[in-house]
């Protein structure tokens, strides 16, 4: 057996010794229970745009985002910069909701975080838009409320309170902490 | 030469109650609860205000009312000029103040009451309306001449009255 044999057995050995260890050692099963399956997001979607229709065919609304996680377990999707556009079936109009964090639950309910915009889509619209940092709606009921501190402005004024009530489709709104209403001198 | 600051009519009113409710579509809001108006030194007190935006921005209409309702502003001259009624109106644009129902209008030495009062700033008129039935409405100049007037002849008489008492003693 000359030298080179030699040093290739050796060489072969010694990886072997190395490795072996390794390869016996028992991969750790991670044990995930049902409760956390729940917390981990069945798929996820980054750049998302998606159109929602009504068994008639009419659109009511369309969410675009930069990311959202859907969790099917708990019928729950988070999102990141949701953009929310609510199609009016009564009246064809729309209003828009952004915000930097939102979360859509039984397939209804729509809560929105911080640094939430609702813009009116009509430019005659007497309310245009309302600012606050937390917003609750039903996309059934059409419903919005808040109880963080919110102005809803129009064309020439805007209404200061904390907290408030209202429905996108009749447009009535309700405030029950008026704090402030400025209307500006018109030049 | 104005009788109100011009300048109270370039600032924001502002407005403040405890609860309000809007409603959009008829472009009105209401506001009920301690209701406070305030555009420079104008300001109006009541118990609830309509504000009535049809007619578009900058032209809005303020209704309070009370019990009664009350609207005070400086006039040009410095002295107030006061008012109250169940009902007071001001048209913004118009710059009208109309008074209902037990109307009150003050201002130093004038007072002028009726049913309705209008209080046009603009043309510095005053129309008192004493009651519901005669429609001939009195009208009262409310222009700084007659103010003035009213001072002199309010002083020459305190004069006449001491120079009077003089003589007696």
């Amino acid at each position: 057996m000359n030298r080179l044999a030699l040093s290739i057995i050796l060489i072969f050995s010694a990886a072997l010794a190395l490795y072996v260890p390794i390869w016996m050692e028992e991969e750790e099963q991670v044990e995930v229970s049902d409760k956390d399956a729940a917390l981990v997001p069945n798929y996820q979607a980054l750049n998302l745009r998606s159109k929602i229709f009504d068994k008639d065919g009419q659109l009511t609304h369309q969410v675009s985002a930069a990311k959202m996680e859907h969790y099917d377990l708990l019928e729950y999707v988070n999102f990141e910069q949701p953009e929310y556009t609510i199609y009016l079936a009564e009246t064809g109009e729309s209003w828009q909701l952004v915000a930097s964090e939102g979360t859509f639950y039984d397939n209804n309910r729509l809560e929105l975080a911080s640094d939430v915009v609702i813009s009116s889509q009509q430019t005659n619209d007497y309310i245009q838009t309302i600012s606050t940092d937390y917003i609750s709606f039903s996309l059934d009921t059409q419903e919005l409320s808040s109880d963080q501190p919110v102005a809803i402005s129009g064309s020439n004024f805007t209404i200061n309170s904390i907290g408030f009530s209202a429905n996108l489709e009749t447009q009535q709104y309700e405030l029950k902490k008026h704090v402030e209403t400025e209307y500006l001198p018109t030049r | 030469q104005e009788i109100i600051q011009k300048s109270d009519f370039e600032q924001p009113i502002r407005l403040e109650s405890e609860n309000t409710f809007a409603d959009s579509k008829e472009k009105v809001l209401f506001y009920e609860g301690n209701v406070k108006i305030t555009q420079g030194s104008l300001k109006i007190s009541a118990d609830k205000m309509e504000v009535i935006g049809t007619n578009g921005a900058g032209r809005e209409i303020f209704i309070a009312t009370g019990k009664p309702a009350s609207y005070i502003q400086q006039l040009a001259d410095g002295s107030m000029v006061e008012a109250r009624a169940n009902e007071i109106k001001y048209i913004k644009a118009d710059r009208t103040i109309s008074l209902k129902g037990n109307a009150q209008l003050l201002q130093n030495a004038f007072t002028i009451e009726g049913d309705s009062i209008i209080f046009d700033m603009q043309k510095e008129q005053v129309l008192a309306n004493t009651n519901e039935k005669s429609n001939t409405p009195t009208v009262t100049i409310f222009s700084p001449d007659t103010i003035q007037k009213t001072k002199d002849t309010l002083k020459n008489k305190a004069e006449d009255a001491d120079k009077k008492q003089e003589d007696d003693q």
